[in-house]
């Protein structure tokens, strides 16, 4: 595209939008002076470094020969199933207990695998909601309750 | 220069506070769980560390380090057991364990392989150990005259160095580091006493959660990519006793290997900024270069593991030195072992080693003790391990993200603990998908809050005059280390830069023809 290489186009565009936002936010924290130092400067002069550098990436990574022509493909069934299952545990961990939180993540996350076995992923939640009740209630004596309600 | 009575003492304080039955249990439990967890593949010593943490609350600071530390080296044996045997780092400083390991393990010398790991390890412990304990009170007594400036550009410093190592381009690796650092700055200012980046967030007002992002950053990323991807498999009773003992020929070239490694290792792990990683990586190249015959590597050369392996063990010892004498983090692993030390209510710094000899040499012959019992109990136990390895992927990859969670959850008990770790896995998996460097980013978020502090000081001190870093002698010599680094890494690149146009230049004229 245009003879950049596309990865780094997007990446370098995904960090200049991220020095942009930095410096968006920082500019109300008061830039002060070297020799007194504002909340701002700091954080200032890293989202103006973070912007130049993307620069950098559009224009010297993107132009190197042999670089990343086209996009990464992002696994979207591991991200979604990992995602929901780390969800559900924190919003089951202090309503139901750490032993129906760490079965509901296990499970979840085992829907990663594009093959995913039912029973397996059933078992192996099972099993670690056990495991994890007898380490770290039982054993360690943590402040977490395995069913609580 | 080493006063030998003076040495033999505090050994004998040492050895009182290591030899007691505290100091003993904990030393044990600590390698045999950090060696366990340190096999599961995806989860390292960073994992292990964390998720062990709360074991640790209850005792006093001296025993949860020792136990810390035997997790911490247990975790990074475990974890070149995974790579020689799945080809799945266990820790990131094991990644370069996978390069000659896994076809070693290929060709049916698995046992050979994790042989050499364990006496490697081994030796380049106890090298880093004899390094810790000589140095660690030399350069105390030197860096009492350290100050801000010399603080901040260390840390300039390290994350140069850091920057360097990374995988991607430079450019890339300094938008991590800075952006590690804007996020270690997240929270409350001390100095203004504004909050920023909060974006009203009750509990980002105490700054990012480091377990939570540090998990997320290094543990899910990887289980993401790899789930679904092929996999290798292995028989577990393909590793006999028998089998493990290398030729002779063998030991000879290994013995070399290893003795470069604690070198490279004891020098780059007491850098501030880099730790095991390095080390390996370093000690992988020079044996590759210095080879007779270089085209052996990646296909099993021994000197392909000893070496690497050794130098990672000496620089795990060796990068205690500046977290304990100078309170500066090698790599994020060491800042949450000063972590630990904070939360006990102990400063590691210049004067830690004078007020409390008794916790430093303590922890000195305790890792020694740690090391011998990492080498005997692996020695049988190589099975045990490798059964565990067997477990399919499809058990284990939930269960991590599983302990993963719960070892966010449990350092604070904070629900947006375990959102901050998912935001830490997608940014994770996107800087992998696009290339970007995150143990850069980690080591700026460590260091951020630091590094704004001691700026601020030195700037006010010189009221605003910025050539206080390269006047004050210390500090100045620091500073042209930088820069040589800086100008290496522009020099690194355009290097590269004009090598791929000749390549591409041939490749033209050789299709013309």
């Amino acid at each position: 595209m245009l003879g950049f290489n596309k990865t780094d186009l997007v990446a370098g565009i995904g960090v200049l939008a991220l020095g942009a936002f930095v410096l968006f936010v920082a500019k109300d924290y008061g830039y002060g002076t070297a020799r007194r130092m504002g909340g701002g400067f700091f954080p200032i002069n890293l989202g103006v470094l973070i912007m130049l550098m993307g620069v950098a990436i559009i224009l010297i990574d993107g132009r190197r020969p042999g670089g990343a022509i086209s996009l990464p493909r992002m696994a979207l069934r591991p991200l979604a199933a990992i995602g929901v299952g780390m969800v559900a545990f924190s919003l089951l961990v202090e309503s139901a207990g750490l032993a129906p939180a760490m079965a509901a993540v296990v499970f979840l996350s085992a829907f990663a695998e594009r093959n995913v076995k039912l029973v397996r992923a059933a078992l192996t939640a099972i099993g670690m909601a056990t495991v994890s009740v007898l380490i770290f209630d039982v054993g360690l004596d943590l402040q977490v309750e395995a069913f609580a309600w | 220069m080493v006063n030998f009575a003076e040495f033999g003492s505090n050994i004998a304080i040492g050895a009182s506070v290591a030899f007691s039955l505290e100091g003993l249990l904990y030393c044990f439990l600590g390698v045999f769980l950090g060696t366990f967890i340190g096999v599961l593949p995806g989860v390292g010593a960073f994992a292990a560390i964390s998720v062990l943490l709360p074991l640790t609350f209850s005792l006093d600071p001296t025993t949860a380090i020792i136990m810390l530390a035997g997790i911490y080296y247990g975790s990074v044996y475990g974890g070149s057991t995974a790579s020689i045997l799945l080809n799945l780092p266990g820790t990131a400083s094991t990644a370069v364990t996978c390069l000659d390991g896994y076809p070693m393990s290929r060709q049916g010398r698995a046992g050979v392989a994790l042989f050499i790991t364990t006496i490697a390890s081994f030796i380049g412990s106890v090298v880093g150990l004899a390094v810790l304990a000589g140095f660690a009170p030399i350069l105390s007594n030197f860096a009492t005259d350290f100050a801000s400036p010399e603080y901040f550009m260390l840390m300039v410093m390290g994350l140069i160095a850091a920057a360097i190592l990374s995988s991607g381009s430079p450019w890339r690796a300094v938008v991590a580091v800075s952006f590690g650092l804007i996020m270690g700055i997240v929270g409350v200012d001390i100095s203004t006493g504004d909050y920023r980046f909060t974006f009203g967030i009750l509990e980002l007002f105490e700054g990012l959660p480091l377990v939570a992002m540090a998990l997320g950053l290094f543990g899910l990323p990887e289980i993401i990519n790899n789930v679904n991807k092929e996999r290798p498999k292995f028989n577990p009773k393909d590793i006999t006793f028998g089998s493990m003992f290398p030729t002779r020929g063998e030991w000879k070239r290994t013995g070399k290997a290893m003795a470069r490694g604690t070198g490279v290792g004891s020098f780059f792990g007491a850098l501030p900024g880099t730790g095991g990683v390095l080390a390996s990586f370093m000690s992988y190249a020079l044996e590759k270069r210095i080879h007779r015959d270089p085209s052996i590597f990646g296909k099993g050369a021994i000197e392909g593991i000893s070496g690497p392996e050794t130098a990672n063990n000496s620089a795990i010892m060796t990068a205690f030195i500046p977290t304990l004498t100078l309170g500066i983090p090698g790599d994020a692993l060491m800042a949450l072992m000063l972590g630990v030390f904070l939360i006990h209510g102990v400063t590691p710094g210049p004067e830690f080693i004078v007020q409390k000899p008794e916790m430093f040499w303590g922890l000195v012959v305790s890792f020694l003790i740690g090391n011998v019992i990492l080498l005997g109990l692996n020695v049988p136990l190589i099975g045990l391990w490798v059964r565990i390895l067997a477990i399919p992927y499809s058990i284990l990859f939930p269960s991590v993200v599983g302990f993963i969670c719960i070892g966010v959850y449990a350092f604070n008990f904070a629900t947006l603990d375990i959102f901050v770790a998912m935001v830490g896995g997608l940014l994770g998996y996107l800087m992998l998908l696009y290339r970007f460097d995150v143990a850069p980013m980690i080591l700026g978020l460590i260091l951020g809050p630091l590094m704004e502090s001691n700026l601020k000081r030195s700037l006010l001190i010189s009221r605003g005059d910025f050539s206080v870093f390269i006047d004050r002698p210390i500090s100045g010599a620091i500073s042209y280390v930088c820069f040589a680094l800086l100008a290496y890494m522009v020099f690194r690149e355009i290097r590269g830069w004009r090598k791929r146009r000749a390549e591409q230049r041939v490749a033209r004229r050789s299709e013309g023809t």
